[in-house]
């Protein structure tokens, strides 16, 4: 079943986060799970734990390109949602942890150097927006970073790429 | 017998008797030690995760003794990643549950947020 082309990004997106699991040496925060959520959200928040999330999307006129089939830009959000819920007895700052959370997000999903922002060739571009930092309110303190991942498909088949 | 003491031996005997309110839970600490222990656990739909915006989780209120063998003590109990495991839906086999919040406590019972 072919995917189609904002899906098969989520794909590409999900790989490079779960390369952090395990990987402690390079990924220092040493993240737990990675996971989407299903219909029932049915996942409980654990420590280091990253959530991706598809957030909303919309087209991108200036990007549409002439053709037959034309191709339609769309720009599609991603919410990489990072969990932390360090002991209450652990002594570091929840802000330093929040940081190296972060950074050892963006340097996951732009592990493949300079083409980092294509996704496999699937996207135009990516642009990591500010990230949003969440207090705890008694549950769990995180860092949301969202990435904006501009992509072209045919207009009539959104599963075929588009350079 | 002081009071205090009454309401210590009603919030295990009573409320927490799995004949009564009660039903068996596991408490897994974050270190991933775990024991069996009675909890009253309240079902509620689907809820927003604040810290997360727009995620939706299933929230739980569950309540225990404050026992740090029959229930969770308030001084043992770490907010950064210990869990219950319980049945989400009745009738299911029981999922482990992070405690997100200490709704509330007292000497005698402990109220929980899971998600």
């Amino acid at each position: 079943m072919p995917l189609a082309v904002n899906e098969q990004i989520a794909v590409v997106l999900l790989g490079r986060l779960e390369a952090m699991i395990g990987d402690s040496t390079n990924y220092p925060i040493d993240v737990c799970e990675v996971l989407r959520p299903t219909r029932s959200t049915d996942f409980t928040p654990r420590d280091r734990q990253i959530v991706l999330v598809q957030g909303s999307a919309e087209i991108v006129e200036e990007l549409m390109r002439p053709g037959n089939p034309p191709a339609v830009a769309y720009r599609q959000t991603y919410q990489i949602r990072c969990h932390l819920m360090p002991s209450e007895r652990d002594a570091a700052t929840i802000d330093e942890q929040l940081n190296l959370f972060h950074a050892d997000v963006v340097r996951a999903v732009c592990s493949v150097a300079s083409t980092w922002h294509t996704l496999g060739g699937l996207a135009v571009d990516a642009q990591f927006r500010s990230p949003e930092y969440v207090s705890a309110d008694g549950g769990l303190d995180g860092v949301n970073v969202p990435l904006l991942v501009t992509y072209r498909t045919d207009e009539g088949d959104p599963t075929v790429v588009r350079t | 017998m002081t009071l205090h003491d009454v309401i210590q031996s009603d919030s295990i005997n009573l409320f927490a008797n799995p004949n009564d309110f009660a039903e068996p839970v596991s408490y897994i600490k974050r270190t991933g030690k775990s024991r069996s222990i009675n909890a009253i656990v309240v079902r509620d739909a689907l809820a927003i995760l604040p810290e997360d915006g727009d995620t939706i989780t299933p929230v739980f209120e569950v309540s225990v003794a404050n026992d740090i063998t029959q229930g969770i003590s308030s001084e043992e109990l770490d907010l950064g990643g210990d869990a219950i495991a319980f049945a989400v839906r009745v009738g299911r086999k029981p999922e482990r549950r992070t405690i997100t919040k200490l709704l509330s406590h007292d000497e005698g019972m402990l109220v929980l947020e899971c998600r």
